[in-house]
């Protein structure tokens, strides 16, 4: 890597990371970038087009699940029954007393991070849930206003193809979308029919899907299934819109296979060099002038902690905020076809305020969830939907299938101090390196919400017809983070933050962090893609303003 | 706050020796049939198989699962994993002995009427038996290989993996049930 001097060394290639080379490199910067994970490509690693599609789920080539720990979950309480996991087939999903960390912390490891494995959601985060401690007294408020977030916003769906609605009035724009709104599949609108009957709104998803060709993609094709891989690419993943744009200028390189291993320090106490591996037991290292971290919630404070650097306010790994989320699967009566289609193209933003719900502070959002439930296609509905044996199992089969329909709600989190991040000290990764523990708590605080969130999917369902559940899964029972948050909080206040308002370390003046670890609230459900590509074009800026 | 319905306890954790011994305890009418097969040739696995695999998806206007090698699937895993083998051995064992016990002749010579019947009292066996535990998980396999393979979609509205051509007609009523 010697023959490469780059201006800026970014740690991570997904959301963030690969929007601060975007705009790295559009300032005219020359940009490394260092990825543990490889590439994928979308038109021969998502196999979407094989009858055994549905026989796996994302094709990870590097296994996440043992990536990191947990600490001893919660004890289940009766006084939470109404929350646990079922299926009518299978019974209750966790059968143990004490909460499950099965669901595991998702992310994808490789260029692209998990914007690979993401449904596209695009989401601006709404104004009000960026004021949690001044208005509500919980978390931290954002000391980046929306105001000055918008152009950032503007500027990443405009590069990455957004499709919304214009009826979508939630977050103040100053453009419109670039897209039109992708259409709603039938299953959708049956759903749509619900939120109407309760009076509540319900339009178009913001996506970073393509309705129509764009920057030499495709549009959509409704396949259902952008968990698993998006084949056409029209599906705006990281690796093939910001950081295929940056690689565009010839002054970013990305090193894939990099697994950074440390940051060290020179006397003057700035980030001199990042030490990586790319084989066994071969230290190779890095130098630049700046240093972008982009690794995430949980491998951000993971590869502070390790470099015992950047923490001196023991706030590092703190505030970890996750994934608070319900889902409700019902059986419609007829066939609505619901195994087809983009599977979040609607939402309801209608309890996304903080101050929503009367007596619970933090919002929620709620979406179609049948697909990101992994309900299209027929084994699962044989597993979980139909059961059974013989020539009755087959016939139901052919009665059911693309009948279920899955009402979903993501949730606000809200910091506690039992929920961190910190190292594990007896569980080493190969490098020998100690692994990221997670400590998850949800308090009755938490848990009230969810059930708010839960009487709503379900008061959805019975609104639109669907009056008999045959799934339900939640966060109370089982850990299962998708959207994970706040553990390097950004923040004024050095003593309570590790980096500024502009992404930078309080204590080392050349080391930024441009992930979901600076949010200092989750937001109410919001999925938080656009948001962290967004500071981390603002971030990107500050970084170029400085030299 | 009670349950939500549907909701029941499973098994988890299972140990061989547990399942057997659970078995001997949870279902008595079954119990003296459970025992550990000594080896069989393949083909005397298999055939004893297929006529297990086809009980839980038979031919109608569809293939029945060994008429598109499912069972191949159970086979595999046994012959990877020592302890699911012996699990599938003495469950088809116990299937052979209820038979005989009832009808005089194994299961593969038994009709379809007779067949099913038993199943069904297998699929009624808590999870944590031998029966139990057996029926849900060579049917997981079954499902897994099954409906991964297009001759089994008929009739589902379902007529070719998602991609490459998507659905484009997600936002009209769903055609071509029957």
């Amino acid at each position: 890597m010697s023959d490469f001097n780059a201006d800026v060394v970014i740690v991570g290639s997904g959301a963030g990371g690969s929007a601060a080379a975007w705009e790295l490199t559009a300032a005219g910067l020359d940009v490394l970038v260092l990825e543990a994970g490889p590439r994928y490509d979308f038109i021969t690693d998502y196999r979407l087009d094989r009858p055994n599609w549905e026989q796996t789920g994302f094709p990870e080539k590097v296994p996440t699940a043992d990536r990191q720990t947990f600490a001893p979950l919660q004890k289940l309480d009766p006084e939470w029954n109404d929350l646990r996991s079922w299926n009518r087939i299978r019974g209750l999903r966790n059968t143990g007393d004490r909460r499950s960390p099965r669901g595991g912390y998702k992310h994808v490891v490789g260029v692209g991070g998990s914007t690979l494995y993401f449904t596209g959601e695009y989401h601006r985060m709404n104004p009000a849930s960026m004021r949690m401690r001044s208005e509500f007294g919980v978390a931290a408020d954002w000391p980046v206003s929306y105001n000055e977030l918008e152009p950032f916003y503007a500027r990443a769906e405009r590069l990455v193809g957004t499709s919304g609605s214009q009826m979508d009035t939630s977050r103040p724009r100053r453009t419109s979308f670039p897209l039109p709104e992708l259409p709603m599949s039938y299953a959708t609108r049956r759903l749509q029919s619900g939120f109407a009957a309760l009076g509540w709104t319900f339009h178009a998803n913001p996506l970073a899907v393509l309705s129509e060709p764009y920057d030499d993609r495709p549009s959509c094709n409704f396949c259902g299934n952008c968990n698993r891989g998006c084949p056409r690419g029209d599906k705006g993943t990281a690796d093939i819109t910001f950081l295929r744009h940056a690689e565009a200028t010839g002054r970013c390189r990305v090193v894939t296979g990099a697994r950074v291993q440390r940051l060290e320090a020179d006397a003057s106490g700035r980030i001199s060099r990042a030490v990586l591996r790319r084989r066994e037991g071969v230290d190779e290292s890095v130098e630049a002038p700046v240093f972008v971290l982009a690794c995430g919630a949980v491998e951000t404070p993971r590869l502070l902690l390790n470099s015992a650097l950047g923490n001196g306010s023991g706030q590092v790994g703190r505030n970890f905020m996750e994934t608070l989320a319900w889902t409700s699967i019902g059986l419609s009566d007829d066939p609505v076809g619901s195994h087809r289609g983009h599977p979040s193209d609607g939402i309801c933003w209608d309890f996304n305020r903080p101050d929503a719900v009367p007596g619970t502070i933090g919002g929620f959002r709620i979406t179609p969830a049948t697909a990101e439930a992994n309900l299209v296609g027929p084994i699962n509905y044989a597993a979980r939907v139909v059961g059974g044996f013989g020539k009755a199992h087959k016939e139901a089969m052919r009665k059911s299938f693309g009948q279920a329909l899955g009402v979903g709600a993501f949730g606000e989190s809200l910091p506690n101090a039992g929920t961190f991040i910190d190292l594990d000290p007896e569980n080493r990764d190969a490098d020998g390196l100690p692994k990221a523990r997670i400590h998850s708590h949800l308090d009755d605080r938490e848990l009230s919400r969810l059930r708010v969130m839960a009487a709503h999917c379900r008061a959805v369902l019975d609104a639109a017809g669907v009056s008999e559940l045959i799934e339900e899964s939640g966060t109370y029972d089982e850990f299962g983070s998708s959207h994970v948050f706040g553990t390097c909080r950004m923040g004024a206040d050095p003593d309570t933050s590790v980096v500024d308002p502009e992404g930078r370390s309080h204590e080392i003046d050349n080391l930024y962090i441009a992930d979901a670890s600076v949010f200092p609230s989750s937001g109410g459900g919001e999925s938080p893609a656009l948001t962290i590509s967004a500071l981390a074009m603002r971030t990107a800026r500050a970084v170029v303003a400085r030299r | 706050m009670d349950l939500p319905k549907g909701m029941q306890t499973g098994a988890h954790n299972l140990t061989r020796r547990r399942l057997l011994a659970a078995s001997v305890l949870a279902v008595p009418a079954w119990a003296t049939a459970v025992r550990v097969a000594g080896a069989q040739t393949l083909d005397m696995l298999e055939t004893r198989l297929i006529a297990f695999s086809d009980v839980i998806l038979p031919r109608d206007d569809t293939p029945s699962a060994s008429d598109l090698g499912s069972h191949r699937r159970i086979l595999s895993r046994a012959a990877d994993d020592e302890r699911f083998a012996g699990i599938v051995e003495a469950a088809l064992d116990l299937l052979d002995r209820v038979s005989d016990q009832r009808h005089g002749k194994p299961f593969v010579a038994l009709g379809d009427e007779a067949r099913h019947d038993i199943i069904a009292e297998m699929a009624e066996a808590p999870e944590d038996t031998l029966p139990g535990w057996f029926f849900r998980a060579a049917r997981a396999e079954l499902f897994m290989d099954y409906y991964a393979r297009p001759e089994s979609w008929a009739g589902l509205g379902l007529e070719d993996p998602p991609q490459p051509a998507g659905y484009l007609d997600a936002s009209e009523a769903p055609e071509g049930r029957t």
